[in-house]
């Protein structure tokens, strides 16, 4: 914060913060000189128990302290019961699932009076019984709960190279069907290709390195097709230098530069 | 027995989603076999793409235990840990998404397994780790608590406070690790009850020892009593040291005795 780096605006996991303390004193510190994106990833908007309305809260006093210019979570599930396995689970695109998770967008769209971005999650398998494509089911929620989306497009890469798909095709795809006004924010990210027991190849979204030339090349695709749109590199384990976080997202800024970006501030209104 | 729905168009059952979340927990938790039929998965095998959501959640409860106990991190290494976590995830898993609230238990559960036996006082180094945690990343504009003295007078504490019963020197420990490990040597590992206050300051979280007629005083009343009952309770458990209290707690930086109405400095 001393050198007050020229970074537009920064992203930070809201559950971090939920209780104040040394870390939110920082994060007071950088509210001050830039605007402020707070990411969820424990509402667990996909879970048929509901969401907790104690987190719910917990996001709405985040919300008043910090009016962030950007609120999101995932097309996930993490509790089940009383019991919440921290992870993004999969979901099954299905009429059931969207009933739910448009219940719970709804809910904690109501509760802090803002709009929602949802993020498409990165998927190791998908279920049997799915009655719709992602780029469906995406669409629908948006239509049903006026929320908007969060473009993952690391995560159309490693889903679509994990299941044997196209990530280009599933990209378009969710572009054609949620359409570009829904599109209110980008993420971006490096991911690890490994290896399993049995040798068989499969790709791991980490944030943990570089991004790589197939995702550089989908988000080109992207925004030349729904212009420029406020875009985070996300990078939470095996933390680089600052310098190569600022690189990354000169990278993108350089992409981004083609047409008028429109501030975040831009998605406040619902 | 799980409930089921039909589909419209070809009357398969299938699993409700509550159900469908409940058995995709189950299969992480305990490696259970996923029946293939209802999962896809790429060229990688369905089991092995399991393997992948357990890995995360596994990582994710680990990093949090490690964020919070970072001496018995220090001590056991970080390979060691990362198997204590993974064992712990599933013991107790956690209940929230806030997963600032999880591991108060990891303590009680490194005193319970038997791979930590050979270290005795690592249960007390998590606890003393936890309560570090907790008080350094507590609300900091909360009010005081305050305690009825007499008609006039009330007590102030800190709301950050917090008291720590210990056996071993897990503070000399976790200074050890921070300043120089070849200190571990000198230190004297008996057990011996120590009682500690914790609370957070302006210059970062403080932490004293005290004497046992304080901690019974200060235990007292955060447990609900009066201060004629804990001021009861001190005499009960140490008369000798009822007159340490004066400097332990009265005249502590993290206590403040004030007019009833006046308005904290």
């Amino acid at each position: 914060m001393r050198e007050r780096p020229a970074i537009a605006w920064f992203e930070v996991h809201a559950e971090n913060f939920m209780r104040g303390g040394l870390l939110g004193e920082d994060l007071d510190r950088i509210a001050t000189f830039y605007p402020l994106s707070l990411h969820a990833v424990g509402l667990s908007l996909g879970s048929a128990g509901g969401v907790s309305a104690e987190h719910v809260a917990a996001l709405k006093t985040l919300c008043g302290r910090y009016a962030p210019v950007l609120i999101s979570d995932h097309v996930s599930w993490s509790q089940v019961g009383d019991t919440h396995w921290p992870d993004l689970l999969p979901l099954p695109y299905t009429e059931e699932a969207l009933d739910v998770i448009a219940a719970n967008v709804d809910r904690v769209q109501d509760a802090i009076g803002r709009r929602l971005l949802l993020e498409n999650p990165s998927v190791y398998v998908t279920f049997a019984d799915d009655d719709m494509t992602e780029a469906a089911f995406l669409a629908e929620l948006v239509r049903r709960t006026d929320c908007g989306v969060l473009l993952d497009v690391n995560n159309i890469f490693v889903s679509a190279s994990n299941l044997g798909r196209d990530a280009a095709a599933d990209l378009r795809d969710i572009l054609r069907q949620v359409g570009p006004q829904a599109i209110q924010e980008i993420h971006l990210a490096g991911h690890t290709v490994s290896r399993t027991r049995s040798g068989a190849r499969i790709r791991v979204d980490d944030h943990g390195s570089r991004i790589c030339e197939d995702v550089w090349n989908l988000f080109c695709g992207a925004i030349a097709e729904i212009g420029p749109r406020p875009t985070l590199i996300e990078w939470d384990t095996n933390i680089p230098e600052f310098g190569v976080l600022i690189e990354e997202a000169a990278h993108a800024d350089a992409a981004l530069r083609g047409a008028q970006v429109e501030p975040p501030a831009n998605a406040l209104a619902r | 027995m799980p409930r089921c729905v039909e589909r419209k168009w070809n009357l398969r059952p299938m699993l409700s989603l509550a159900d469908l979340q409940m058995r995709f927990a189950e299969a992480l938790r305990t490696d259970s076999a996923w029946p293939r039929r209802m999962l896809r998965a790429g060229p990688c095998p369905v089991e092995e793409c399991l393997d992948i959501y357990r890995a995360n959640v596994i990582g994710a409860v680990t990093n949090a235990l490690a964020l919070s106990h970072p001496t018995v991190v220090r001590l056991v290494g970080e390979s060691f840990f990362g198997r204590l976590g993974r064992d712990y995830a599933f013991d107790a898993p956690p209940r929230s998404g806030c997963l600032w609230h999880y591991g108060d238990g990891f303590a009680d559960f490194l005193a319970r397994d038997a791979r930590t036996h050979a270290l005795p006082y690592l249960a007390d180094v998590a606890r003393l780790d936890r309560i570090l945690d907790r008080v350094g990343n507590a609300a900091p504009s909360e009010p005081p608590r305050r305690f009825v003295l007499d008609a006039r007078t009330q007590l102030e504490l800190e709301s950050s406070l917090q008291l720590l019963e210990l056996e071993w020197p897990a503070d000399e420990i976790r200074a050890a690790i921070e300043r120089d490990e070849d200190l571990l040597e000198q230190i004297d590992l008996k057990p011996v009850r120590r009682t500690r206050v914790v609370w957070r300051s302006a210059s970062g979280v403080m932490m004293r020892p005290l004497g046992d007629a304080s901690y019974a005083f200060l235990r007292a009343l955060l447990d609900g009593a009066s201060v004629e009952e804990a001021f009861l309770a001190a005499i009960d458990h140490a008369p000798q040291a009822v007159g340490d209290m004066d400097q332990e707690v009265l005249r502590a930086p993290y206590a403040r005795v004030s007019l009833i109405g006046e308005a904290a400095s």
